[in-house]
């Protein structure tokens, strides 16, 4: 037993020699290093890993969208049904809007269109009289029977969540037959182009987002140029001045010299002619000719340009140039004139 | 790992949302859910590389979502999830009005910056007042509910995290390591 007064002292002893700062061991002081750099390498390492897949994106979109990879896939699979039946109480209160609200002054409306196509009916008469006159109804009859294109009745399960980018979501994927690439459309227009596809599920590019650009056509003058988003409801049609003959109220369709839309699809309606800042070009402001802020039914066209395919597949066989197999049936609209393009677009 | 998957979670719900209001209100004015999440696990996330992989999951999905480039939304959430920790260290953004502020002008910059990749990567141009307009109206409606967002994000970490819930300011709370005031 020791005297009090040394065990004291002993316990002091061993307390300094804790608090005392001695050699520390290398494994800690490494340790402390690679703590102290991980997050730093982290941070550095994830925004490497996010600006590489924003280029690997780009190059994919140059060459037409892409296939999602599975895990993205697989998200976008989850969320596409679900989005549906979260939109489906504010899709039920639009319905209701636009069926019994929106019925005021449908009397007015109902008289006003049924006098127009009277007038239509009269118009087409008188051009069909034509067409038989010089031979063409048969010529364009047979074509359309050969390469009527298939379309895919699909339904918007969701619109773009962020405000600098339109783009839709619709319920149908790649094992429907879906591809990046294929235009979608519905009875009254363009509405933009499949950019990205999981199995049940596509992602669609407005025309209306900055990043589309169509090669378009003034159907009355056939003056040429390129449609453009601009981020809101209006599109910008850029046109050369010199020979063009545009003014408003012209209606503008796809040129189907861009590779992804056929001819003759309706694109929009002239609003308003603008100074581009240029003396060679001029801008027609274009109404477009869906109401792409209220979409809820689409088609996607299954067959891609055979322009396309001859860009960014040169290797294929020629007889596949012919596209895809029909999936689904039924043409639900009249795409005589599209019909039409693609049978001359395709190599002979 | 429980109160990230439910965050994560979350932000999908929020997502899912968006996408279904979008339907019925203007672009700009449809406020970013998931992106305030993020603001949320930035300012208030106790560890510091679960917050951030968290935000860029959250990215990611937005960028299925949406017509951005795959990645863009991933890169900003780093950018806002680093902006708000170290916003959360420096500052006092206990109250309303400083988160209020504080979302207001991330929103804006988040904007300039999703624009100035655009242009970079795609070459598509803005006009400058187009681009405020659509940020300020963006900023606007996000305010306004960063508040329940960013309190969703807190009760989330309160009923799955052990860890302690609150701003990591590295100010004394009154404590020492001995447990004495």
């Amino acid at each position: 037993m020791m005297p009090f007064g040394v065990q004291a002292i002993e316990i002091d002893r061993s307390d300094a020699e804790e608090d005392a700062p001695g050699p520390e061991p290398a494994d800690k002081l490494m340790g402390d290093f690679v703590r102290w750099l991980l997050a730093p390498l982290v941070v550095v390492a994830l925004i490497l890993l996010t600006t590489g897949s924003m280029v690997v994106d780009r190059r994919a979109l140059a060459e037409g969208g892409r296939d999602l990879p599975w895990w993205q896939g697989a998200l976008l699979e989850i969320t596409a049904p679900v989005e549906g039946i979260v939109s489906a109480p504010v899709g039920g209160v639009q319905w209701f809007y636009a069926n019994y609200v929106d019925l005021i002054g449908v009397r007015t409306e109902n008289r006003r269109l049924t006098s127009r196509i009277a007038e239509i009916e009269a118009e087409n008469l008188q051009f069909r009289e034509a067409l038989v006159a010089s031979g063409h109804l048969g010529r364009v009859a047979s074509m359309r029977d050969e390469v009527e294109i298939p379309m895919l009745p699909a339904e918007v399960v969701g619109l773009d969540v962020a405000p600098w980018f339109r783009s839709v979501l619709v319920d149908r994927g790649s094992v429907h037959g879906v591809e990046p690439g294929h235009p979608v459309i519905t009875h009254e227009g363009v509405v933009g182009v499949v950019t990205a596809t999981s199995g049940h599920a596509a992602k669609t590019m407005l025309l209306l987002d900055r990043q589309s650009a169509v090669d378009a056509l003034v159907q009355r003058s056939r003056a040429r140029g390129v449609i453009r988003g601009i981020g809101r409801d209006r599109l910008e049609f850029e046109f050369v001045v010199r020979g063009a003959d545009v003014v408003a109220g012209d209606e503008v369709v796809t040129s189907g010299l861009g590779g992804v839309y056929p001819k003759g699809l309706r694109l929009g309606r002239v609003s308003e002619l603008r100074e581009a800042g240029g003396r060679l070009t001029r801008i027609a402001v274009i109404e477009p000719a869906v109401d792409l802020g209220q979409i809820e039914q689409v088609f996607v066209m299954l067959r891609r340009g055979p322009q396309m395919d001859l860009l960014y597949r040169p290797n294929r066989p020629e007889e596949d140039l012919d596209g895809p197999v029909s999936v689904s049936s039924q043409p639900p609209l009249d795409v005589g004139e599209a019909a039409e393009s693609d049978a001359t677009e395709k190599p002979q | 790992m429980k109160s990230s998957l439910a965050v994560f979670a979350l932000g999908i719900a929020a997502l899912i949302v968006q996408g279904a209001l979008a339907r019925t209100l203007s672009p700009p004015w449809c406020p970013d859910f998931a992106w305030l999440i993020v603001v949320g696990v930035g300012l208030r996330w106790p560890t510091f590389l679960s917050g951030i992989f968290l935000a860029v999951g959250l990215g990611y999905a937005m960028d299925l979502l949406s017509g951005s480039l795959m990645g863009q939304h991933a890169l900003l959430r780093i950018l806002t999830f680093l902006a708000a920790a170290l916003a959360a260290r420096q500052l006092d953004l206990s109250g309303g009005l400083p988160v209020g502020i504080f979302v207001f002008a991330m929103t804006i910059l988040n904007g300039v910056l999703t624009v100035m990749m655009l242009s970079f990567f795609v070459g598509v141009n803005w006009p400058g007042m187009e681009v405020a307009g659509v940020a300020l109206a963006h900023g606007f409606v996000n305010v306004l509910a960063a508040g329940p967002m960013i309190r969703l994000v807190e009760r989330v970490l309160g009923r799955f995290s052990d860890e302690e819930v609150g701003r990591r300011a590295p100010l004394s709370l009154g404590f020492d390591r001995t447990g004495l005031v």
